[in-house]
């Protein structure tokens, strides 16, 4: 299998002879590196590269033996001379040379102090435009909502339709999974905590009211932020990558009109509806732990939590 | 001999659903050639690409790599993908540092660079282009970068897919001459999947012609034209086929 890199360097003839022995590959060659350039200083010119013992070679080998002859007194112009048979070093030792591209120049990055500041100004810039981009975005559909309403045969159904079922009925299971376990926990963290007060028959009102005030909507704002809007952006994105929304605007179709516009309706249709699901969800897992902990029967549990919606609603609470 | 086989795909057969793409596909690749595949769109030399390199698994059949298993060891391959399929990322540099860094990461940095840079300069790219995002080089500039990081382990087999579409007459020319350069010097294998006859006329040492799931001619293309039937007849002796034919008979 594959030897490590090995070498010997003699001077004791005529010209000094670097016999190469091992594999001299990618994988190979890293053992060599630091001991081959320690050789550059002791490399004359007329120096002998003897293969004869050599094993796999390849390119990354070649280099490093052409760099270290590169790099010695001899210079570049140093031939490198050859002794013994081998199937490919004297090639791929030709094609090193003769692809050698020169010394890496180094990329400009910005340093010190001036570049710190450079990247900060660069961040403010960059959040100064992103605010400009995203504020005419939101203007832009706000018109071209409004042009909708104007002209409702504007309106794609389809579409419409098509994103109401994928980002909003797909999405009922694990908005009303996720509610549900919150409305399981949250009963049962007033249970037990209301419970030293001797108050654990109002689990039923915190329930009702938290879910209804508050995690009913968060939690389906945060789902279809997460799910249904990473969704459209990776749509949106493969279709711009593929030049179809330059074919739309082509053929004079605004993608405003046929790709954000049904989204954002399609969003404020389900949103209540998905809203209305993740409350009762939460309600029910509310429902559960009240019943099984507390012995609150559900005909109860909801005659209590009907109580709080309506004054929820009615926004006296 | 078949010991010189670098690649043997027996018996290949690839079903999409219903569809089926290889029908009992049979072909050696002998090493240290260039073989140019050709085939209508959609006979799936793409994905015998994809099946050789093992992106995809063939329904059955068998690829193997005998003279490489001969010796007991695992062929490397080089993959460029029809677009460079670069790093978007990662600077051309960087791209073609990626496996080294990932495979032969006992070498120094400094080192590492250096052997990207020279595979950058084999492909034909400079300094210049060193520190530049794919997106801000050329077509042409991304398939060399692509070619060179394809080589950055040194593989034994070069795979190349379409490697001169989009390319203009004069950078598809050079692009031959340079992958040509590149197997010769480096003793590569190249699997070359193309649609472009004048690769095939200047580069490719023999063709193999994908026609209805199996290999319908291989050979020279003297060989193949010979005794050329139905499809692969008309591929050679179309306009275009007769065009490249001429160039090639003019230029020498």
């Amino acid at each position: 299998m594959a030897a490590a890199a090995a070498f010997d360097f003699r001077e004791d003839d005529r010209a000094p002879v670097l016999a190469l022995s091992g594999d001299w590959t990618v994988d190979t060659i890293a053992g060599a590196e630091a001991e081959l350039r320690a050789l550059t200083e002791r490399l004359k010119s007329g120096a002998v590269v003897d293969v004869s013992e050599l094993g796999r070679f390849d390119v990354a080998g070649a280099y490093l033996i052409d760099r270290t002859f590169r790099e010695s007194e001899a210079g570049d112009t140093a031939r490198i001379a050859i002794r013994g048979q081998h199937v490919n070093a004297l090639k791929l030792l030709e094609t090193a040379r003769k692809s050698y591209a020169g010394e890496l120049v180094a990329p400009d990055h910005p340093e010190g102090i001036k570049g710190f500041l450079e990247i900060v100004g660069r961040g403010m810039a960059a959040i100064g435009e992103e605010i400009i981009e995203t504020v005419s975005f939101f203007g832009e559909t706000l018109v071209v909502l409004g042009r909708q309403i104007a002209e409702p045969r504007r309106i794609r159904w389809t579409s419409l339709v098509h994103v109401m079922e994928a980002a909003g009925l797909n999405a009922l299971p694990i908005v009303i999974m996720l509610a549900f376990f919150i409305g399981l926990v949250v009963a049962y963290l007033g249970a037990r905590i209301l419970g030293d007060f001797g108050a654990s028959v109002f689990t039923v009102e915190l329930v009702a009211f938290s879910m209804m005030r508050e995690f009913g909507v968060v939690i389906t704002a945060i789902i279809l932020a997460g799910r249904t809007n990473s969704a459209f952006t990776a749509e949106i994105g493969a279709m711009k990558m593929r030049q179809e929304i330059d074919a739309m605007r082509v053929m004079a179709l605004d993608p405003m009109d046929a790709l954000v516009a049904p989204r954002v309706i399609a969003m404020l249709i389900m949103m209540p509806i998905l809203t209305f699901a993740a409350t009762m969800a939460g309600i029910f897992g509310g429902l559960l732990v009240a019943w099984a902990e507390l012995g609150v029967s559900p005909a109860m549990f909801l005659h209590g939590s009907r109580k709080w919606s309506r004054r929820s609603i009615s926004g006296s609470a | 001999m078949s010991e010189d086989i670098a690649i043997r795909v027996r018996g290949l057969v690839t079903r999409f659903g219903s569809q089926t793409v290889h029908e009992g596909l049979d072909l050696d690749v002998r090493r240290g050639e260039i073989l140019g595949v050709v085939g209508p769109s959609g006979c799936g030399k793409s994905v015998l690409l994809r099946e050789i390199t093992g992106l995809d698994r063939p329904t059955e059949g068998e690829i193997s790599f005998p003279y490489y298993e001969a010796q007991g060891i695992d062929p490397r391959l080089g993959v460029m993908f029809q677009d460079g399929a670069l790093f978007s990322n990662l600077t051309v540099l960087e791209n073609v540092v990626a496996p080294l860094r990932e495979h032969a990461h006992k070498i120094s940095p400094a080192l590492r660079n250096e052997i990207a840079a020279l595979k950058l300069s084999m492909a034909g790219l400079d300094v210049s282009a060193h520190h530049k995002r794919p997106a801000q080089i050329s077509g042409g500039m991304r398939k060399r970068a692509a070619v060179a990081r394809a080589l950055a382990l040194d593989p034994e087999l070069l795979f190349l897919d379409e490697p001169t579409a989009g390319l203009d007459p004069i950078s598809a020319e050079k692009f031959d001459r340079m992958t040509q350069d590149l197997a010769r010097s480096l003793g590569l294998t190249v699997f070359l999947v193309t649609h472009d006859l004048d690769t095939l006329y200047a580069i490719c040492d023999r063709v193999a012609v994908l026609y209805g799931g199996k290999v319908a001619a291989i050979g020279t293309i003297p060989e193949i034209t010979a005794n050329a039937q139905g499809w692969v007849k008309e591929y050679f002796s179309g306009p275009r086929g007769r065009a490249a034919h001429a160039g090639v008979s003019a230029g020498g």
